[in-house]
């Protein structure tokens, strides 16, 4: 299985694998877009609107949210539905404070755009200290394969 | 690159004063090493936000032990803060609960905002609970801040010309704990030029705007910021300081912005050229009537026209808009199915009292509240509107119609505060 290697650098130490969930246009705010019973993005009109993002590593442009928002991570962190790792193009530092402040491994300013290369279901591993990330594609079922035709 | 820390710093680092100022100053050093910081900047003042009203937005739990200990974990060890520091607004003043009828929710939250008052009082916070900490303690051109309230970030940037970021809860907390925050961001001066001209066009007048159009007109400049800081030209150079407030609290709300640049008001944009720093701007736009009018169709999102509830005061209201209040309601009375609430700072209000504006609000039926926030209460703690029916707000602050569509259950009606009293006596918006 081929890995894409990406390299950039640090926010939140740590390393973490799992499946990825890409928002490819809006920004998140990690404690206010995210259910406290799902896990779910319960922000309506959301690219990501009912998506499980607790467990995952979620990939997005950057944070947003109000200034509060770390602590909401934190209390998310204590119902177990806080996101396994973070990759963001630029990092924001209300988001960086709350990965810091939960130890949710984190980085960005990555040598390629994360949104063109992971797609949602790729197998993604952070090391963030290393600012290192492997990217393994989710195997696509192609349509002409075991179609018995050709 | 590394963080070059002062032989004290190191010594907060290595636990010397104990275990939560060593907490905070990692937290602190890790959050500078993203952002590239070179060393910390002492700070003379921050300000915190309290948990109680994010905890509260998360119903049917009780996070607020959680937050407890985390608070405890930063604080542990210390006996007050390192500079003087203020916190944001409760979601309820004790002294107000049962006036305002809190009491009668199945979740009283007076007990944990007195808790907490305790706590911090005990470390030495002033006392004033408001998002417009500037009303109570000044700071100056130049100062660096700690700070995580946008309103009070953006106020202390834009008009006093203070350094602050636009911090979170823990790193304003941190911050207090150690007197220092990371130099990054708007601590160094070329980070502050403006990059968004936003020259105001020749079919409105600025100088007959009222708080609603200035509210109106920084929501749309947030909204098309893009993150650049925005610099107002063509604004009149004798704003009063609630208008420039206005002018400032939306853009924490529709963009992430922790300072806009008022030329002729802004200490750094005595002129255009000032607050561009001998750059170009990188995107310009004419803000008109056109403009204005889509930015009041955002914030009004009622499709009757009843009112249930009239709210005020969002950032903080000064002295003279509560007089303005007063006089507008002087003689009349609300509307016995309409509440009405305008926020202030404790400050403001006990001047308010001995002025008799307090006297005239409450002859009317309203309410004035200090140390707590004009809305939050309307979508905290299980939801004040769906239990209390209130179905639309009418509001002349851009920030409290922003919050109250996108985490409850209300609409809302957007407008003068003119427009809002004569609502609050009729019970209906006229359109």
């Amino acid at each position: 299985m081929n890995s894409i290697f990406l390299s950039g650098r640090k926010c939140s130490g740590g390393k973490a694998r799992g499946e990825a969930l890409v928002a490819h246009h809006d920004t998140l705010a990690i404690g206010a877009d995210i259910g406290f019973s799902s896990g779910e993005v319960i922000t309506p009109g959301h690219e990501l609107h009912k998506k499980m993002v607790a467990g995952k590593i979620v990939v997005f442009h950057t944070g947003r949210g109000s200034t509060a928002d770390p602590y909401l991570v934190y209390c998310l962190k204590q119902v177990g539905k806080t996101p396994m790792g973070i990759i963001n193009v630029q990092a924001n530092p209300t988001t960086v404070a709350g990965a810091i402040l939960c130890g949710i491994p984190m980085v960005h300013q990555l040598d390629r755009n994360p949104l063109e290369v992971i797609e949602t279901g790729d197998t993604v591993a952070i090391d963030a200290d290393n600012g290192r990330v492997e990217v393994i594609k989710a195997v696509k079922v192609n349509a002409m394969a075991g179609s018995g035709e050709g | 690159m590394t963080l070059a820390l002062t032989p004290e710093e190191e010594q907060m680092l290595s636990g010397k004063y104990g275990p939560g100022v060593r907490k905070s100053m990692e937290f602190l050093v890790k959050l500078g090493e993203v952002f590239d910081a070179e060393k910390m900047v002492e700070i003379s003042s921050s300000h915190l936000i309290p948990f109680e009203i994010m905890s509260a937005s998360k119903p049917g739990r009780s996070p607020g032990k959680w937050i407890d200990d985390l608070f405890s974990q930063f604080t542990e060890g210390i006996d007050s803060f390192r500079v003087p520091t203020t916190v944001n607004p409760a979601i309820v003043n004790p002294l107000q609960s049962v006036e305002l009828g809190f009491g009668r929710l199945d979740l009283d939250p007076t007990e944990n905002v007195v808790n907490r008052m305790e706590v911090y009082s005990k470390l030495g916070v002033i006392p004033a609970y408001t998002c417009c900490p500037f009303m109570v303690y000044t700071p100056r051109k130049g100062e660096h801040l700690g700070g995580a309230e946008s309103v009070a970030v953006l106020f202390n940037n834009s008009f006093f010309g203070s350094l602050v970021n636009r911090e979170s809860g823990p790193s304003a907390l941190a911050a207090a704990v150690t007197g220092r925050v990371p130099d990054f961001g708007m601590h160094i001066f070329e980070n502050r030029s403006g990059r968004f001209l936003v020259e105001i066009g020749k079919d409105v007048d600025p100088r007959k705007f009222t708080y609603a159009d200035y509210n109106a007109l920084a929501y749309y400049v947030g909204e098309e910021a893009r993150e650049l800081i925005p610099i107002y030209s063509g604004l009149p150079r004798n704003m009063s300081i609630a208008q420039i407030k206005y002018v400032c609290a939306p853009l924490g709300v529709s963009a992430g912005l922790p300072m806009c640049h008022i030329v002729g008001v802004t200490p750094e944009a005595p002129t255009l050229e000032a607050a561009l720093m001998g750059g170009k701007p990188e995107m310009e736009m004419e803000f008109g009537k056109r403009d204005l009018a889509k930015a009041y169709s955002r914030l009004t999102t009622a499709n009757t026209d009843g009112v249930d509830a009239v709210t005020l005061g969002c950032p903080h209201a000064t002295l003279q808009e509560v007089k303005e209040c007063a006089l507008m309601l002087s003689g009349r009375k609300i509307s016995a199915n309409v509440t009405f609430w305008l926020a202030t700072v404790e400050t403001v209000r006990v001047l308010a009292e001995r002025m008799g504006l307090v006297k005239a609000i409450e002859q009317a039926g309203g309410h004035v509240l200090s140390d707590m926030c004009s809305h939050a209460y309307i979508y905290c703690r299980g939801g004040y509107a769906r239990k209390h029916g209130i179905r639309n707000v009418a509001t002349n602050s851009a920030k409290a119609a922003h919050y109250i569509n996108s985490l409850s259950v209300a609409k809302t009606w957007f407008g003068s505060m003119t427009k809002c009293v004569d609502a609050a006596v009729s019970g209906r918006w006229e359109q």
